[in-house]
C-alpha cells in the first residue's frame, strides 16, 4: 500500500525535491534541518499532509548527508551531527582521501538510512498498539520526558535549557486557554488571542538567529580537492567500514529513539565508542575510515528512531521533528498510536517513500558533490536576501498574517542573543510546539485525580516515564557535583 | 560575558514574578481540576527558580569571557546592518509590496556585504527577488504583500 502511495509523481517529486534542497541546507554551516523544514512548512500547505511530510522527511535526511560534504571537504559542520565527522573526515581529505571520505560517509548514511526505516515498519505498529493504552498522565509523563532528555542530553548549561523550556511553555500560554477559553497574556490585543505560531518562532530562532550569528565571521570556505574516482571504495575500505557502520547504526537508531537525544548526541556516542574498542585508538583524529563511518552511520539511522517516536507517539524528539509535528497538526494530522490505524495511507505512504528518499540521496549525492560545491560557493552577500525573502514568504503565506513577520523578527533578534549566551533554542521550539497537549494533558489528569498529583507515579507506565526524566534531569547535576569535588579534591592535592 | 549573563539572569527572575502577578488576575483553581492560571502559575515559578539558580552559578563560576564573544569591529557592522535592514523590511513589507522592498532590500544587503561592482549588485538585486516571484506566486500561488504604493 505504501508503495502505491509514494510512487505517485508527485511523491516522487517531492522525496527529489527535498533530497535536493535538504543536502545543500544541511551543507550550509550554520542552517540546520530544523531551519530548513521551518522553511519549507508554509511551501508545503500547498499540497497534502502525505506529500508535505515527505518533503519534511526528505529534507531531514538530506541535511545529515549534506552536513558530510562540508565537514569532510572544508573541515565546517553543516550540521551539528556532523561535527564529529569533521575530526577524521577532514584529516582524511588533507591525506587526499576525500572521495573516500565521502564515499564511506554516503554509503554508510544509505545503509542506516534504510535499515532505520526497516525498523519503523518493523516497531512502529506493536509500539502504536502498546501506545493505545496511554491516557493523560501518560502522555503528559512522557512529553515532560522528552522535554527533559532535550534539556538535559543536550550541549551546554541544563538549567539554560531549562529556562528555554520555561520559555516555551510562557509563549505557547499566550492566547486563548484550550480548555475553559480564557484570554492569557493577551493585553487586550486581539492579534494574541491565537497565540503565538510556532513557525515565525522556529523560523526566527533558527534561521535568522543563526544568519545573525554567522555575519558576526564570516569565512571564506576554500574546498579541498577530490575525484569521483576516489569515490570507489577498496575491498579493504569495505571491511574496515562495515563493523563501525553496524556498531554507529545500531548506537544511532537506539539513541535517536530516545525523546530529546538527537542524531547529535548520536554521532558523538557512536565516535567515542568506535575509539574506544579500536586496537588503534591513537590513530582516531588522524583519518581514521573508521570515524567517518560510524557517526554518519548512527546520524542517519538517529533520524529513524526520532521519526519514529514522532509518529508513534505523537512527541518529537527533536528540533526538526519538532517542526514536523507542528506541520502535521496544522494539515489536521494528530501523531500519535491511532494515526497507524485511522491514517494507513499516510503512515505506509511515508515509510515508503522515506526507502525512495535513501535511494534518491544516495544516487544524488555521489556525482552531485561538485554541484553542492558550487552552490556554496555562493557569497554570504547573496546568501542573505534569499535565506530572508524564503524565511518571510514562508512565514507570511501561512496565515498571510504580517503580525506573524514581525514576530519572526523578534524571534529572530532574540535566537540571536540566545545562541550568543549560549541558551539552546530547541528545547523553547519543542516548549513551544508541545505547550498546549501539555498542559490539555496535565489539567485532564489532574481533574481525573481530583488534583492529586499523585496520579503521576501510581499509574505504572506514567511512573516509569517520570522516573526516567527525572533521573535525566538530575544526572547533570550530580555528574556536574562530581566534577567540581574532583576538581577541588586536585587543589587541596597540588 | 559574566555581567550580560547576571542581566539576564536578573530579568528572568523578574520576568518570573511578572508572570505570576499576571496569573492572580486570571480565573483560579475549580473543583473539576486546575483552571487557566495553572500553567502561568507553574510557568512563573520555575522561571523564577531556574533563573535563581543561573544567578548564583554564574556568580560563582568564571569571569573569563570566551575568545569571539565579542565580535569584531567588520563584525559588529555587519550584523547591525543586517539587524537595521531586517527591522524596515519588515516594517515597509506591508506598505511597499514584496517585490519592489524586496529589490531595494537585496541591494541593500548586497552592497553592504559585498564589494561586487554596482551592475553586478543591481543584477543579483533584481534577479533574486524575481526567481522568488516568479517561483511562489507564479509556480506555487503563494499570495505575497502587494503594497499600497506600488501594489506590485
Amino acid at each position: 500500500m505504501g508503495f502505491s502511495v509514494a510512487l505517485t509523481w508527485q511523491n516522487l517529486a517531492a522525496a527529489f525535491l527535498g533530497a535536493f534542497i535538504g543536502t545543500i541546507v544541511g551543507a550550509m554551516p550554520g542552517i540546520g534541518a530544523s531551519a530548513g523544514i521551518a522553511m519549507l512548512v508554509p511551501v508545503s500547505f500547498n499540497y497534502d499532509a502525505t506529500t508535505s511530510l515527505i518533503l519534511m522527511c526528505a529534507v531531514y535526511y538530506g541535511c545529515m548527508y549534506g552536513g558530510t560534504i562540508t565537514s569532510v571537504l572544508v573541515n565546517l559542520p553543516g550540521e551539528s551531527a556532523s561535527v564529529m565527522t569533521c575530526i577524521d573526515g577532514y584529516a582524511m581529505a588533507k591525506k587526499g582521501q576525500a572521495g573516500k571520505a565521502l564515499a564511506v560517509a554516503q554509503i554508510g548514511s544509505f545503509i542506516w538510512g534504510t535499515l532505520g526505516v526497516l525498523a519503523i515498519m518493523l516497531i512502529g505498529p506493536p509500539l502504536a498498539e502498546f501506545a493505545l493504552s496511554f491516557g493523560p498522565p501518560e502522555y503528559f509523563a512522557l512529553m515532560f520526558l522528552g522535554l527533559t532528555c532535550l534539556s538535559a542530553m543536550g550541549e551546554g548549561s541544563t538549567i539554560k535549557a531549562l529556562i528555554m523550556v520555561v520559555l516555551g511553555l510562557f509563549f505557547a500560554s499566550v492566547g486563548t486557554d484550550p480548555l475553559a477559553g480564557a484570554a492569557r497574556f493577551t493585553f487586550g490585543n486581539f492579534m494574541f488571542l491565537n497565540g503565538i505560531d510556532f513557525i515565525p518562532a522556529a523560523v526566527g530562532l533558527f534561521a535568522l538567529g543563526e544568519l545573525l550569528i554567522e555575519a558576526e565571521t564570516v569565512i571564506a570556505m576554500s574546498f579541498g580537492k577530490y575525484s569521483l574516482r576516489e569515490m570507489i571504495l577498496s575491498k579493504q575500505d569495505w571491511k574496515d567500514s562495515f563493523g563501525a557502520w553496524t556498531r554507529g547504526g545500531m548506537l544511532g537508531f537506539l539513541v535517536g529513539a530516545l525523546p530529546g537525544a538527537g542524531a547529535t548526541i548520536s554521532s558523538f556516542i557512536a565516535y567515542f565508542v568506535e575509539k574506544k574498542i579500536s586496537k588503534h585508538p591513537e590513530t582516531f583524529g588522524t583519518g581514521e575510515i573508521q570515524g567517518v563511518a560510524a557517526p554518519e552511520a548512527a546520524n542517519n539511522a538517529a533520524t529513524a528512531g526520532a521519526i519514529l517516536h514522532l509518529l508513534v507517539l505523537g512527541i518529537p524528539g527533536s528540533g526538526a521533528t519538532a517542526v514536523m509535528l507542528g506541520a502535521l497538526m496544522i494539515h489536521g494530522l494528530r501523531p500519535g498510536p491511532l494515526l497507524f490505524t485511522q491514517n494507513p495511507d499516510f503512515v505506509w505512504g511515508l515509510i515508503a517513500s522515506m526507502y525512495i528518499g535513501n535511494i534518491v540521496l544516495l544516487i544524488l549525492n555521489m556525482p552531485l558533490v561538485p554541484v553542492f560545491v558550487a552552490i556554496l560557493r555562493l557569497p554570504y552577500s547573496v546568501l542573505v536576501p534569499i535565506i530572508v525573502t524564503v524565511s518571510m514568504i514562508g512565514v507570511y503565506s501561512v496565515n498571510n498574517s504580517m503580525f506573524d513577520v514581525g514576530a519572526m523578527f523578534v524571534f529572530g533578534v532574540l535566537g540571536y542573543f540566545f545562541k550568543k549566551f549560549d541558551f539552546p533554542v530547541a528545547p523553547m521550539v519543542l516548549a513551544l510546539v508541545l505547550g498546549e497537549m501539555l498542559e490539555r494533558s496535565l489539567r485532564q489528569s489532574l481533574a481525573m485525580s481530583h488534583n492529586d498529583p499523585s496520579i503521576f507515579f501510581t499509574r505504572p507506565i506514567a511512573a516509569l516515564l517520570m522516573a526516567v526524566a527525572l533521573v535525566s534531569l538530575l544526572m547533570p547535576i550530580v555528574q556536574s557535583g562530581m566534577k567540581r569535588r574532583k576538581k577541588e579534591g586536585e587543589v587541596a592535592v597540588a | 560575558m559574566k555581567k550580560g549573563e547576571l542581566a539576564i539572569a536578573a530579568f528572568l527572575f523578574l520576568m518570573g514574578w511578572w508572570i505570576l502577578w499576571q496569573a492572580t488576575m486570571l480565573p483560579h483553581l475549580s473543583l473539576s481540576g486546575p483552571g487557566p492560571e495553572f500553567l502561568p502559575n507553574l510557568v512563573g515559578i520555575l522561571l523564577v527558580l531556574l533563573s535563581a539558580m543561573m544567578f548564583v552559578n554564574t556568580w560563582r563560576g568564571s569571569a573569563v569571557t570566551p575568545e569571539g564573544f565579542i565580535p569584531d569591529r567588520a563584525g559588529i557592522i555587519r550584523v547591525s546592518t543586517m539587524v537595521v535592514g531586517l527591522f524596515f523590511y519588515v516594517l515597509l513589507l506591508e506598505t511597499v509590496g514584496y517585490l519592489v522592498l524586496t529589490i531595494i532590500y537585496t541591494f541593500y544587503t548586497v552592497t553592504a556585504m559585498s564589494k561586487f561592482r554596482w551592475y553586478t549588485r543591481l543584477a543579483l538585486s533584481v534577479v533574486i527577488p524575481l526567481i522568488f516571484y516568479q517561483g511562489f506566486v507564479g509556480f506555487l500561488e503563494v499570495p505575497l504583500p502587494r503594497g499600497t504604493i506600488f501594489g506590485a
